[in-house]
């Protein structure tokens, strides 16, 4: 079924990109050593986490004396937690190729004949919900609604960033890429996003071996088409910055 | 009563309880702990995921905020207990 048959064919007022049907191979030759480093490293302990319960999410002690949230999302059917899984990585890697670095690194692994998503653990950072909002960063706040724009995200509240020095960190991104248009609305040009940010983008929409590198890695996690549609989405994103940069 | 937990997560890997919300003999939610958090909590309120809208709750709507929570907070950073009940 084609990408936008499908939010076509559903009637519910809420659809999903599906999947590809198994994740046997998320990872790409794409990634960074801090990626890799995370795949490789040697775990000391798994530490179960109390209360939100949905994701089980987990602290992964590695040997090395960091740590990693782990979510194998292990309370959904198998079809729904690979999706969310996807999206976890996915998130991580737009962040990553756009120049956001909002999404610490983010791989998919199997720990313990469960696969789930693992995050390298950010120390000391609090979630937004725990600091004056006010003293937030308006120009981090503002690429992170452009950030939510581009990967679809309709679940982005102070329970799932942190914020820490000034800068901000993007997590729980299981409801990302995820559309409830039919098909989905374009992305709105956010005002504020700082001009490094910016820049980052125009250089990405020109540059069509990382847009190659990126739809590979998504496709991975996706199919084509939902690959093919995020990389337009970004590109008509970098136009937005363009028009409102000449008007 | 019913009430609900948060816990924040330490680098260690231990859980603190920072706030405990309980849902009052009138039906509405009060919170006791670490104050931002409850300040933000009571002025901007909670995503309510079991509604197709974007919808928020509020301290006023009790148990209903209480039983989102969990939903809310679930990153492992901050995560929020089911409701329990004393």
């Amino acid at each position: 079924m084609k990408f936008f048959e499908r939010f076509i064919a559903q009637k519910k007022s809420v659809q999903e990109i599906s999947p590809t049907e198994n994740i046997t191979s998320p990872n790409d030759n794409l990634e960074e050593p801090v990626e890799r480093d995370l795949m490789e490293k040697t775990i000391k302990k798994i530490l179960s986490l109390s209360g939100g319960e949905i994701s089980s999410a987990r602290l992964i002690q590695f040997e090395s004396g960091d740590s990693a949230v782990f979510k194998p999302y292990s309370k959904y059917s198998e079809e729904e937690a690979d999706l969310r899984i996807a999206r976890e990585r996915a998130s991580y890697l737009v962040s990553r190729f756009l120049g956001f670095n909002f999404v610490p690194p983010t791989v998919i692994r199997a720990i313990r004949q469960e696969t789930g998503s693992l995050q390298e653990f950010i120390e000391n950072a609090p979630t937004a919900e725990e600091v004056d909002y006010d003293r937030i960063d308006q120009h981090e706040l503002a690429k992170l609604w452009a950030f939510d724009e581009i990967i679809l995200n309709h679940d982005r509240h102070p329970g799932n960033y942190l914020v820490k020095n000034n800068k901000i960190y993007a997590i729980d991104h299981g409801h990302a890429f995820f559309a409830t248009d039919n098909p989905p609305r374009q992305p709105l040009f956010i005002p504020g996003i700082p001009k490094e940010t910016q820049k980052t983008i125009l250089e990405f929409s020109k540059d069509t071996k990382k847009q190659n590198d990126l739809r590979t890695a998504l496709q991975k996690l996706f199919d084509e088409e939902v690959a093919d549609f995020f990389i337009k989405r970004i590109l008509y994103f970098a136009n937005l910055l363009i028009e409102n940069n000449n008007a | 009563m019913e009430y609900v937990e948060l816990y924040k997560l330490n680098n260690d890997g231990t859980q603190n309880t920072i706030a405990v919300c309980r849902l009052n003999e009138s039906g509405i939610v009060t919170c006791e702990g670490a104050e931002i958090l409850i300040k933000n909590l009571e002025r901007n309120g909670i995503k309510n995921y079991s509604a197709t809208d974007e919808q928020k709750l509020f301290f006023k709507d009790g148990l209903r905020f209480l039983e989102q929570l969990k939903f809310n907070f679930n990153s492992g950073y901050l995560n929020a207990s089911d409701v329990k009940t004393n």
